[in-house]
């Protein structure tokens, strides 16, 4: 390893990389507990007059710098993904708060059953921890996050108390609870993490609609707005504009801190006896892929073969009902407005293993609408286009089908041999393609979508299916497990090959389940810095 | 399953730039070009009875200031303009044809130039659906989502009194 030209910073107890949702739980809870964190993040803060929610054009703002596709925004703190090989666009955000910036900010959390898929129903792996281990730490992520929500959903263990009352739904959502109802299938007010009263000093939310643009406002709450905050008045340190290229090693193979080129391009080495990666189910094999040494030839904790392999996205497909009358559907957040969970468990009725969710998506604004809106049914160009354009705008709602991925080797993130980002450092090659069983659970979930749409009152069913461009979720590429030949990190987020080492973003999943898993990132990470803690602890 | 387009985001990767359209730039077409994309922009977005089309409502110049930004749109549309007139045929103009032939000249094109095709449509969307004429007699009040946002009533939870009665239906794992 040559000397790195730049500077080396004083040693911290912990060095982060990845300042998004789990990184910022990790920095905050470390920090509270006296350590001395340093963070990496090769993004900047994302100023609340900067989100184009003020500007006469803001929609044009999703199609270009604000889309959450790295490879359309080309923004300086992006790097390319190769994804020519998958069926679905990986999306991700490189800021203080990481993806949360364009969160749509759906909060549920994991089933019990989700844990243990390989022992109920024989595909997948079992997690090596349960859903009540994991609770305290789902509670703590809650209240830190700030939350809406209600209790008592049947198809839920009971919960802690949601910190504000539920969003409202609008004529949008009652129409399609009614459709839920008369079929008699499950809904429940979503759990969303933005606030719907005053929280932690963050205003209530103003129901201004694009949630994926980013918050000005701060009621939702992303992690720049939650854990940052604590995390800076604790003394952690966040260098924004720093680029990690690899982690080091010392004589032993023990990670010595890690190599970035900072804001001004040069290259430095942070060293540290702790390093923590929290930079995405991509951004973290991908780094650990191109950390290869005399002790690791193939990267990183790689002693398995594992990093990168396993990738899972969720199924997902987008269907879309028309309907007659107005349903004020561009007011209130984007995303968080009823769902179903009728079809999430396995049923041997089915030709599919596992289940899906049914979540329940509003309208953008006219130009959202005309390209297609939420299932990218683009409005037809000519003489229909005004009719088809007034008969969509304002009176659609969408459904997403989110279905359980399930882990396959052939689902992968490598090096790209040709493609690098700005610094040169590898660019991710991302393989995947969807399994014959979620093709037959998203056929069957579609089909499900349109039958609630219809009793709702849907004169027009529309589908995108899969949808391409839903890759938010990464996850599994760095799994969890007891076994180090079939699994990189320990159930601690622990790295069995490197044991001062932890990774705590998505990529440790065992399986994906059917939510939304930024509440279950948040509560791993809060679980692995409990567990750091211990460390030390006992080690006095 | 139906067959995918190539998507980036929610438009076609043709259309894509990694910027919005900027509020000036220089001009890129000439006054023939200029002419000849109005008359297919009132094409592609007809006039309705309160709006005239859309390339009588300038979403031209939208579309001119953004091929000033993006070379490789530039070159899809200058060659997709070419297109038009190649498909109009050297002894006629498509300005000068009726709504219906040129109606016909652009299902054309849209065979032989998809990609040009889909990037004039969404760029087109892009100019028309964001100017506040549009906006305004579409039903949409034209101002941002900030600093008003929107107000809806409060969530009835008595919505759910039917869901309460259901007994926990979530499985229970040992």
């Amino acid at each position: 390893m040559s000397q790195p030209i730049g500077p080396h910073w004083d040693e911290p107890d912990v060095v982060i990389v990845g300042a998004g949702a789990s990184g910022a739980a990790v920095a905050w809870s470390l920090s509270q507990a006296g350590y001395r964190v340093v963070c990496l993040e090769q993004g900047g803060w994302v100023r609340p007059e900067s989100m184009p929610h003020s500007r006469d054009d803001w929609e044009l703002h999703r199609l270009t710098n604000f889309n959450p596709d790295p490879n359309v925004r080309q923004l300086a703190v992006d790097y390319p993904v190769n994804d020519a090989a998958s069926t679905f666009t990986p999306l991700m955000f490189n800021a203080v708060g990481g993806s949360t910036i364009h969160w749509s900010a759906h909060f549920p959390r994991y089933h019990p059953s989700d844990f243990q898929v390989r022992s109920l129903d024989g595909v997948g792996d079992d997690w090596p921890l349960s859903y009540a281990e994991l609770e305290p730490f789902y509670d703590l992520s809650d209240r830190i996050t700030g939350v809406s929500g209600l209790t008592g959903d049947p198809s839920q263990p009971p919960r802690s108390g949601r910190g504000t009352p539920p969003l409202p739904v609008g004529r949008l959502g009652e129409t399609i609870a009614s459709g839920f109802d008369k079929l008699g299938w499950h809904w429940w007010v979503s759990d969303g993490a933005i606030v719907s009263e005053p929280y932690d000093g963050r205003p209530a939310c103003n129901l201004c609609g694009p949630c994926d643009l980013g918050c000005p406002t701060g009621a939702r709450s992303s992690a720049d707005v939650t854990f940052w905050p604590r995390a800076l008045r604790n003394g952690a340190e966040l260098r924004t504009g720093c680029r990690v290229r690899e982690i080091s090693v010392d004589a032993q193979g023990r990670a010595r801190g890690v190599l970035y080129y900072d804001a001004a391009g040069a290259l430095c080495e942070q060293r540290a006896p702790l390093v923590v990666l929290a930079a995405n189910g991509v951004g973290t094999p991908r780094l650990l892929l191109n950390s290869r040494s005399t002790h690791f030839p193939d990267g990183l904790a790689n002693r398995s073969g594992l990093v990168g392999k396993n990738l899972m996205f969720h199924p997902f497909a987008a269907v879309g009902g028309v309907f007659p009358q107005a349903l004020d559907s561009s007011s209130g957040p984007i995303g968080s407005v009823i769902f179903s969970h009728e079809f999430y468990e396995t049923d041997s009725g089915r030709d599919f293993v596992r289940g899906f969710g049914l979540q329940v998506v509003r309208q953008s604004g006219p130009l959202h609408t005309a390209m297609g809106g939420f299932t990218m049914t683009r409005v037809p160009w000519g003489t229909a286009h005004q009719a088809v354009f007034a008969e969509r705008f304002g009176h659609m709602i969408n459904i997403g089908v989110m279905g359980e991925d399930l882990p396959e080797a052939v689902n992968e993130v490598v090096l790209d041999p040709e493609l690098s980002d700005a610094h040169g450092i590898p660019a991710p090659l991302v393989r995947y393609r969807l399994s014959d069983n979620s093709v037959r659970l998203l056929d069957f979930g579609v089909a499900r979508a349109g039958e609630a749409l219809q009793a709702a009152g849907a004169t027009k069913i529309l589908d995108n299916t899969p949808f391409r461009p839903s890759g938010w979720h990464l996850l599994g590429t760095c799994r969890m497990g007891d076994n180090p030949a079939k699994s990189v990190v320990d159930r601690w987020g622990g790295a069995h090959d490197v044991d001062n080492l932890f990774i705590v973003d998505g990529s440790l999943f065992v399986t994906s389940a059917a939510v939304n898993p930024t509440t279950t990132i948040q509560a791993l990470a809060l679980r692995t810095a409990d567990y750091i803690q211990g460390l030390r602890s006992s080690s006095r | 399953m139906t067959q995918q387009p190539e998507v980036a985001g929610p438009q076609a990767e043709a259309s894509v730039t990694s910027q919005p359209t900027p509020t000036s730039a220089p001009p890129v077409l000439d006054a023939a070009q200029r002419a000849l994309l109005r008359s297919v922009l009132n094409r592609i977005v007809p006039a309705r009875l309160d709006l005239p089309g859309a390339g009588d409502l300038e979403v031209g110049d939208f579309i001119e200031r953004t091929l000033a930004v993006s070379i490789r749109l530039r070159r899809l549309f200058l060659n997709g303009l070419r297109e038009v007139e190649i498909t109009t045929g050297a002894e006629r103009e498509f300005v000068g044809l009726d709504a219906e032939s040129q109606i016909v000249v652009l299902q054309t094109v849209e065979q032989r130039a998809a990609a040009f095709f889909v990037a004039l449509v969404e760029h087109t969307y892009r100019g028309y659906y964001t100017l506040a004429a549009v906006q305004r007699v579409v039903g949409w009040e034209p101002r941002p989502p900030q600093p008003l946002g929107h107000s809806l009533p409060p969530f009835d939870s008595s919505l759910l009194d039917r869901q309460r009665q259901r007994a926990p239906f979530w499985r229970q794992t040992g």
